[in-house]
């Protein structure tokens, strides 16, 4: 029995992926919000401006904005700068091209009493596991 | 697992050629990504076709990239949205799907007033024509219903434009989601998608209730509101509009879901009284009760004014109108308004429409009239997609909210935003003043 904390979702994507949470509770505006050359975050009011999701695995609510998103995702993952592994408190449609065109592990579709973005916190070092459909908090952020 | 009907396992199979295969075994796998157990019939699909590219490819004007626009429709469309579909044997869409092109980067008629080149022009123009060879219909805009791509109520489409999704679902009653590029793709191939999300009825259902008591006579009052309720949504929320409000027209619908499409991921919305689902409060519940209540008031939408326009007066040099690409009538209301006063010198102001309403109104001459007053009529994009429109400006005025949050990120220069008649009245001056919307 894990002694780590465990939250559980729906398997959209395999396999399993470890890495830093890269969580964003506002999403991400699409088109025009992430410099897909660097995975920098553009949006001038996102919590994570100025930062980069490369490596990373990103946490949203869902997705936001043009139906360019998923492009956003699609051309950060082809220059080697994408996110590892992607959680969605909600699956959509937006979410689901995301995970299409990068073919990255996923978890998805929370329940109503467990979001992923208050669940997670920044920085926090986890365990994707998009066969089973859970998300484990190996190493809190305070603890790195 | 995903169940097949008869005739998509024969595609699968490979019966109907390697192009529906592979496409059709990508919707599985997104059908799969997307928790859908079946597939329906796509007959409307509005996916982009011409040059399409990131603003982070252009950081100082560049104009495209070589490397990829040189690979032409065949290897660059086909390879990047389709990994693993062989190009050549890629020769049409399917034949009982109604596709349509979204915007691009490019003029359809010119290539110098938007400040890019003759070959970049050239380039696209052969995207387009290969598209066109697959089936194609040429539109190249972000408003397909103005060009008559009009999914019924209940006909699935898919569209990757996301003002679009939401007039098809929310005035149209058609069934559609948005997704992106590539399973748009992917899915005007075999004419087939997830049944899935506003596919079904028993999601059609509003769950957050705005009770609007702020001003909706003005299509600006109708784009604040379209941000004053996204930024109010949860994740798949399918807001419901009601009280007491002005029956909105077609430009303020498609100003509105413009707005509300980029501050949320939403997809629907029923206004009361207008949405074919939503007849009455009741209709639009569907038996449910509202997650969350809010009151939308003029306080309010000014917060959103605020937040996207300049606080100074100051001249303004770039003025753009046409956010999504204007109608036929708005044309008409410009040309009425600006009524023969010329643009100022030094002043560049473009309006952004469709192919076929730039027809109608070159017919109306319309389009001749406004430039000759200084006006450029320009087709397919806006600020945010036509590569270099704006370069160089010093200040910019819009009249969109959409435009002036993207702007507000891509640029350092002051961003105005108001009405179209203050945008006229700024490119006329070449000042923009600035004046509290709300008291």
């Amino acid at each position: 029995m894990s002694e780590h904390k465990i939250i559980k979702g729906r398997p959209a994507w395999g396999p399993v992926v470890e890495g830093y949470a890269f969580v964003c509770p506002d999403s991400i505006v699409g088109w025009n919000g992430v410099d897909v050359k660097t995975g920098t975050v553009t949006e001038k009011s996102n919590v994570h401006y100025g930062d980069s999701f490369a490596g990373k695995i990103i946490v949203l609510p869902c997705s936001r904005g043009s139906l360019g998103w998923s492009d956003m995702f699609r051309n950060s993952e082809y220059n080697g700068v994408g996110p590892s592994g992607y959680i969605f408190t909600t699956m959509d449609s937006k979410c689901g091209t995301a995970i299409f065109n990068t073919r990255r592990p996923c978890v998805a579709d929370f329940p109503a009493d467990c979001d992923p973005c208050v669940e997670i916190h920044d920085g926090d070092y986890i365990r994707l596991d998009g066969i089973n459909g859970t998300v484990e908090i190996l190493v809190p952020a305070e603890n790195n | 697992m995903v169940r097949l009907t008869a005739y998509e396992q024969r595609m699968l199979d490979g019966e109907f050629g390697a192009a529906k295969k592979v496409a059709l075994q990508k919707i599985i796998d997104y059908a799969q990504i997307l928790g859908a157990e079946e597939l329906v019939p796509i007959t409307k699909a509005h996916l982009c076709c011409g040059s399409t590219c990131e603003p982070a490819d252009f950081p100082d004007g560049n104009l495209d990239r070589p490397d990829i626009l040189a690979m032409g429709y065949h290897d660059w469309q086909t390879k990047l949205k389709c990994p693993g579909l062989d190009p050549a044997v890629f020769n049409s869409f399917n034949e009982s799907t109604y596709v349509m092109d979204d915007v691009h980067c490019c003029d359809t008629f010119q290539w110098q007033w938007t400040q890019q080149t003759k070959e970049f022009y050239e380039n696209n123009r052969q995207i387009l024509s290969d598209a066109a060879d697959r089936g194609v219909m040429i539109g190249s805009t972000c408003a397909p219903y103005l060009a008559g791509w009009l999914p019924v109520m209940g006909e699935y489409f898919v569209t990757t434009e996301s003002s679009n999704v939401l007039y098809s679902n929310s005035i149209l009653g058609a069934r559609g989601y948005g997704g992106g590029g590539n399973t748009t793709f992917c899915a005007a191939i075999c004419g087939r998608a997830p049944k899935w999300g506003l596919h079904l009825p028993e999601n059609r259902h509003g769950t957050h209730v705005f009770h609007v008591a702020c001003d909706t006579k003005d299509k600006t009052d109708w784009d604040l509101l379209g941000a004053a309720v996204g930024r109010r949504l949860s994740p798949n929320a399918i807001p419901v509009i009601c009280g007491d409000f002005e029956r909105p027209d077609l430009i303020k619908l498609k100003t509105f879901f413009t707005a509300l499409a980029v501050t949320s991921g939403c997809e629907l919305c029923l206004i009361v009284g207008v949405s074919p689902e939503a007849q009455t409060y009741e209709m639009a519940m569907g038996g449910h009760k509202p997650v969350a209540e809010f009151t939308i008031t003029n306080e309010i939408l000014q917060t959103y004014w605020d937040e996207v326009c300049c606080k100074q007066s100051g001249p303004a040099d770039y003025l753009q109108i046409g956010c999504p690409n204007c109608s036929a009538e708005e044309l008409i209301r410009i040309w009425r308004y600006m009524n023969g006063r010329k643009v100022k010198e030094g002043v560049r102001f473009c309006v952004f429409t469709n192919i076929a309403q730039y027809a109608m109104a070159e017919q109306s001459h319309i389009i001749q009239d406004l430039k000759s007053w200084g006006v450029e009529i320009l087709t397919s994009g806006c600020i945010l997609r036509t590569i270099n429109v704006a370069k160089g400006a010093k200040s910019i005025g819009l009249s969109s909210f959409k435009l002036c949050s993207g702007s507000k990120d891509e640029r350092d220069c002051p961003i105005y935003y108001g009405s179209d008649e203050q945008v006229i009245d700024a490119a006329i001056s070449g000042y923009w003043e600035v004046k509290r919307r709300y008291e």
